[in-house]
């Protein structure tokens, strides 16, 4: 026995020690134990002991228990249950053990499965209900499905089930064992989807389809087991309901739990698509969805309900830690390709129905397996599938469902049956020219066909210059014209698709635009010979109105085909380049977060409109402006007002005030001076935009939502707390009524409130705004996007607040993650986020690493935000408290007055 | 068949002293621990790892039915947790002797087992080291209890044992640690 003040010494000294890295801890055990060899040695085996990997007595405790529980498994074979004998134990999972039975009498011979069902003895009730619908499974007869052939309860009241004694393997090891090709994995797993259907058709879902409840026959045909069965065991299927049934639904096998299930929210068929998702993306890549983001139960939880798995064409050259390239591309053989060539296999159609299948909200995903097992097929076919088509339709769909179109005047009304009229006379006058045309008659008809799509573009607020007058009336006759008119010139008839896709994008009409651009973008990629420059810019189109309606990755992929496309054909570089730069630098600062990359292109854009001929003051000004915007994004706050202001006043010489950007300019500058603490300066300029947007637009709109998150911002600042909130309560009804409920930008401004309740010190509201800005981000943006960095960050607030010191570190550790990866080490937003996390070390008593970040992070916030900026406050304040409390009187004044 | 608020009572008695309740409370573990077991075979080497002793947790819930005041949670956790250990232990004691004394039974003696004498911890093993360091530092062998036999979570026994959840946390990297070097040391 160690003697007590030796344990003492040692007990400090690893708790000291047990969090720092190798040569500091080395140091420290040097000048801390010195010659006293025996506590050295003491505490540096409990620190290696620490540092394994591996739970050894975790395993110690479960290996306990299974042998416990293998005896008593054990003791039903031999014995008899019904006519049939026990024979052996086929398996066991956490609900019942399966034995194999076999009945031997003068009539036949007969195998069978028997399942013995546990927990039924702690829950009579549940006996009951088993008793009840065991009756409605054995009506399930279909050749697929395993069928229930008798039940009844042992001696001591446990129930069992007689079940058609299935010969084969499991699903997955069937398709590994042989080889099986991709085409031949779907065609197996369309098969599964038929006896899926039936059953569902049958008013019985399955609840637990999963690789292992799925067996195929040595003749190749599979057979699901279990049908129904999960239900039956399903605690909430018991009346009275537990407090921890949430911990119940966590052990049902969770990496196939959709997103339902863990949250416990009712199960429909549409969990059974989702399994079957999950079954398909098991059988494609080899693995599970979430192996690659997940290593603890609560995590995987998490990551089942709020990230989007890797695509499986991603999946299959993804390594996982403790992977070689063996273990991929053993994956890879199996399905008789190699890495690289199952990737491409994969991406595209097979992602995308995956995806569909796996959708987290029930309702958006295939409406019956029926659909899905009809979209493989069609991918099967060479078809298109209905996974990529629905993408957009449905978030386009979203998104315009509420955007209602402003009140048609009687003057656009005459105007808009000018324009009808004029399309079909022109369209004869077009014939007439096509018939002998001459080169300048050609010219004539561009001419007309550039005034024509100039009148359609007047549907644009843009150029109309924000006056109500248009509706989508009359784009939607423009738009049937065009369809029902064979006889339309490709050429024209691309351009007239574009004008009104043009149209109804700024309108907010994605919906109707993309199809409109991508028929523009495919009579352009079959015209002969190929103009590439109005290919580029159609593919431009289809990009801006896909990332409009937040399908990034496809749009990101038009972008880049659109800019190498301008970029091989320009030479030198022409405006049509410079567009393009500029619009893939917004998809990238707002798709993608990466403000580097944006402020890049931003930079080529101004270079090149600089150096074009023509009047470019407007491009110039805009391209200022968006420069900027990296900058905020750094934390530079003196050069983005810089840009802001150039920009501004080049645009202030070149347009009318009238000019929609130049509102929205306004507002740049307005959030800038905010950042600067520049309040009245802002306050002002906010009103001005503020005023623009009313005066001109009438109506709520986004640009509003916008302005008026910034004024609750200065007015927070300032200590309004109740007009702050009016404000971002506003900004958050306004774009609730005109974006997609799960837009991102509704997840902003449910953050901005968020930090307000933090303010107000009402956490519960401030928790669950926050929450709901993360659930709407998991939707919209990728996982490692900086708002979701700093949405957790304040989720990190607000469960430091509640004395949540555990979670609140968790939350900023992946803000932390993600700032460190995208914003940067010196960036102020992860010194935000180091500054929260060294405060929370600070409380849950591990100051020793807290200290010095939370020290380090206040140096990097003063320098980056000037001392008046309320995170430089606060972490000063922190800093100071934390001294006070140990008596570290110096350093507390040190930081009142830094030099 | 045994009704829930009967296990809370046999727990219950087993506390105030009466052996003969834990051989009534035994059988109605088996099932519980089935799930546990699931667990333990689950938690793969190397990938996430699902916690055996969440499921040990999970199946006391389940067994008492939520009848426990919330005041009182802290204290039947401790006792759950002692229980599940013993049961653990004895038979892991029984089936050790049924080894020693019947050579030619050794193929029914389950995997985990024969990986436990092969360098891996038996959950004997571990039972006597926690006797020791309950000797040594009481307050570290109670947690690492509730940790591993009783499946809760860091705020829960900082809750039971009114620590913080960061003092938890250490306690049981140093009580881990403590106890896998006396395991190491008692087998050389």
């Amino acid at each position: 026995m160690i003697p007590r003040g030796r344990w003492q010494e040692i007990q400090s000294l690893f708790e000291q020690l047990a969090d720092m890295d190798g040569p500091t801890r080395e140091a420290h055990l040097d000048k801390s134990c010195g010659e006293d060899a025996d506590l050295r040695r003491s505490v540096q085996s409990l620190l290696t002991l620490d540092g394994a990997r591996e739970d050894t007595l975790l395993n110690a405790v479960g290996a306990a228990a299974e042998s416990l529980l293998d005896d008593h498994r054990d003791r039903l074979i031999g014995t008899r249950i019904g006519p049939y004998r026990v024979v052996s134990i086929l398996g066991h999972g956490g609900m019942s053990t399966v034995y194999r039975g076999e009945r031997d009498d003068s009539q036949y011979h007969q195998t069978v499965a028997i399942k013995v069902l546990q927990h039924a003895s702690v829950h009579p009730r549940l006996r009951s209900r088993l008793h009840s619908e065991r009756h409605i499974l054995a009506t399930l007869d279909n050749p697929s499905i395993a069928r229930l052939i008798d039940s009844g309860d042992l001696e001591d009241g446990t129930p069992y089930l007689v079940m058609e004694f299935v010969n084969g393997e499991s699903i997955d090891v069937y398709c590994d064992a042989r080889t099986l090709f991709v085409r031949e994995r779907i065609e197996l797993f369309i098969a599964v989807c038929g006896a899926v259907q039936y059953a569902h058709r049958n008013l019985i879902v399955h609840r637990d389809i999963k690789a292992s409840n799925i067996f195929v026959t040595d003749e190749g045909a599979p057979k699901l087991l279990d049908f129904g069965i999960a239900k039956l065991l399903a605690p909430e299927s018991l009346s009275h309901t537990l407090p921890v049934t949430r911990l119940q639904e966590r052990i049902l096998t969770p990496e196939n739990a959709a997103p339902e299930q863990v949250l416990g929210r009712p199960i429909t068929t549409a969990t059974d698509i989702y399994a079957l998702g999950v079954l398909l993306y098991l059988l494609l890549t080899g693995r599970s969805p979430y192996r690659l983001l997940s290593y603890s139960q609560l995590q995987l939880e998490r990551a089942i309900c709020m990230d989007d798995p890797a695509r499986p064409s991603q999946m299959v050259v993804a390594k996982l830690t403790g992977e070689t390239d063996i273990d991929r591309s053993r994956i890879s053989d199996r399905r008789g390709l190699s890495p690289q060539r199952l990737r491409a296999r994969l991406s595209g159609d097979l992602d995308a129905i995956v995806a569909m299948a796996m959708r987290k909200e029930p309702d958006r995903r295939y409406p019956s397996v029926e659909a899905l097992a009809e979209d493989l097929r069609r991918h099967l076919m060479g078809q298109p599938v209905q996974a990529r088509q629905g993408d957009w339709r449905y978030n386009a769909a979203k998104f315009m469902r509420r955007n209602l179109l402003v009140v048609v005047s009687g003057a656009a009304v005459f105007f808009g049956l000018l324009i009808i009229a004029g399309v079909t006379l022109w369209q004869n006058h077009l014939i007439g020219l096509a018939r002998d045309a001459t080169a300048e008659e050609r010219d004539r008809a561009q001419q007309v066909s550039g005034f024509m799509v100039d009148v359609f573009s007047r549907a644009d607020p843009f150029n109309a210059q924000g006056r109500p007058s248009t509706a989508q009336e009359l784009l939607d006759r423009g738009a049937e014209k065009i369809k029902g008119n064979a006889n339309l010139q490709p050429e024209v008839r691309a351009q007239l698709l574009e004008s009104i896709g043009l149209a109804y994008r700024r309108q907010g009409l994605y919906e109707r635009a993309i199809p409109l651009f991508e028929q523009a973008v495919a009579m352009r990629r079959s015209a002969n010979p190929i103009d590439r420059r109005n290919l580029a810019a159609a593919l431009a189109n289809l990009a801006q109105a896909l990332t409009d309606a937040g399908s990034f990755g496809s749009a990101e992929a038009y972008i880049q085909q659109a800019l190498s496309l301008s970029q091989a054909t320009d030479r030198p570089s022409s405006a049509a380049t410079a567009d393009i730069l500029f619009q893939y630098g917004h998809f990238l600062l707002n798709a993608k977060s990466d403000p580097e990359r944006a402020s890049k292109l931003f930079s080529e854009a101004l270079v090149i409109y600089r150096s074009v001929p023509g009047d470019q003051h407007l491009p110039i000004a805009l391209t200022l402006c968006s420069l900027a915007s990296p900058s905020i994004w750094s934390g530079d706050f003196v050069v983005a007002e810089q840009y802001q202001r150039e920009g501004l006043s080049l645009l202030r010489a070149t347009v009318s005030r009238n000019y929609p950007d130049y509102a929205a300019s306004l507002e740049g500058l307005g959030y800038i001076l905010t950042q600067r603490g520049k309040y009245a300066e802002a306050e002002q300029t906010l009103n001005e935009a503020l005023q623009i947007e009313r005066g001109d637009f009438g109506a709520d709109n986004q640009r509003i939502a916008a302005i008026e998150a910034n004024l609750g911002e200065i007015y927070e600042r300032q200590g309004d707390r109740a007009r702050a909130m009016k404000f971002t309560q506003d900004a958050l009804r306004i774009t609730k009524d005109h974006m997609a409920p799960n837009h991102y930008i509704v997840g902003y401004f449910l953050d901005a409130l968020a930090n307000l309740y933090l303010d107000a010190d009402n956490l519960g509201a401030a928790e669950s705004n926050a929450r709901q800005a993360l659930g709407i981000y998991a939707q919209a943006l990728p996982a490692r996007h900086l708002y979701v960095a700093a949405t957790r960050h304040l989720m990190g607030e607000i469960l430091l607040r509640r004395g949540q010191f555990e979670a609140a570190e968790i939350e900023l550790r992946a803000a932390l993650d993600i700032d460190l990866s995208l914003a940067g080490a010196g960036n102020w937003r992860t010194a935000r986020t180091q500054a929260s996390l060294g405060w929370v070390l600070i409380a849950a008593n591990q100051a020793v690493e807290g200290e010095p970040m939370l020290v380090a992070a206040q140096r990097q916030l003063l320098a980056t935000l000037g001392p008046q900026h309320p995170e430089v406050i606060q972490s000063t304040t922190r800093l100071a408290q934390y001294y006070r409390s140990h008596h570290r009187e110096a350093d507390a004044a040190k930081l009142r007055s830094p030099n | 068949m045994q009704v829930p608020a009967n296990f809370t009572q046999l727990l219950t008695e087993w506390r105030s002293g009466q052996p003969q309740a834990l051989d009534r409370l035994t059988p109605l573990i088996y099932d519980e621990l089935r799930r546990l077991a699931r667990g333990y075979m689950r938690a793969e080497r190397g990938s996430h790892t699902l916690q055996a002793t969440a499921v040990v947790h999970e199946a006391f819930l389940r067994l008492i039915q939520a009848n426990v005041d919330l005041q009182d949670r802290g204290h039947f956790f401790a006792l759950a947790s002692r229980l599940m250990r013993r049961v653990l232990v004895d038979h892991a004691k029984s089936r050790s002797r049924l080894k020693r004394n019947a050579g030619f039974r050794d193929l029914s003696v389950s995997d985990s087992e024969q990986k436990a004498g092969s360098g891996e911890v038996s959950v004997i093993a571990l039972d006597d080291a926690l006797e020791s360091l309950l000797q040594l530092e009481p307050r570290l062998a109670r947690v690492i209890e509730l940790h591993y036999f009783g499946g809760m979570t860091y705020d829960e026994i900082a809750a039971a044992v009114g620590a913080s959840a960061a003092t938890v946390h250490r306690d049981i990297r140093l009580g881990k640690a403590w106890l896998l070097s006396e395991i190491g040391g008692a087998a050389k």
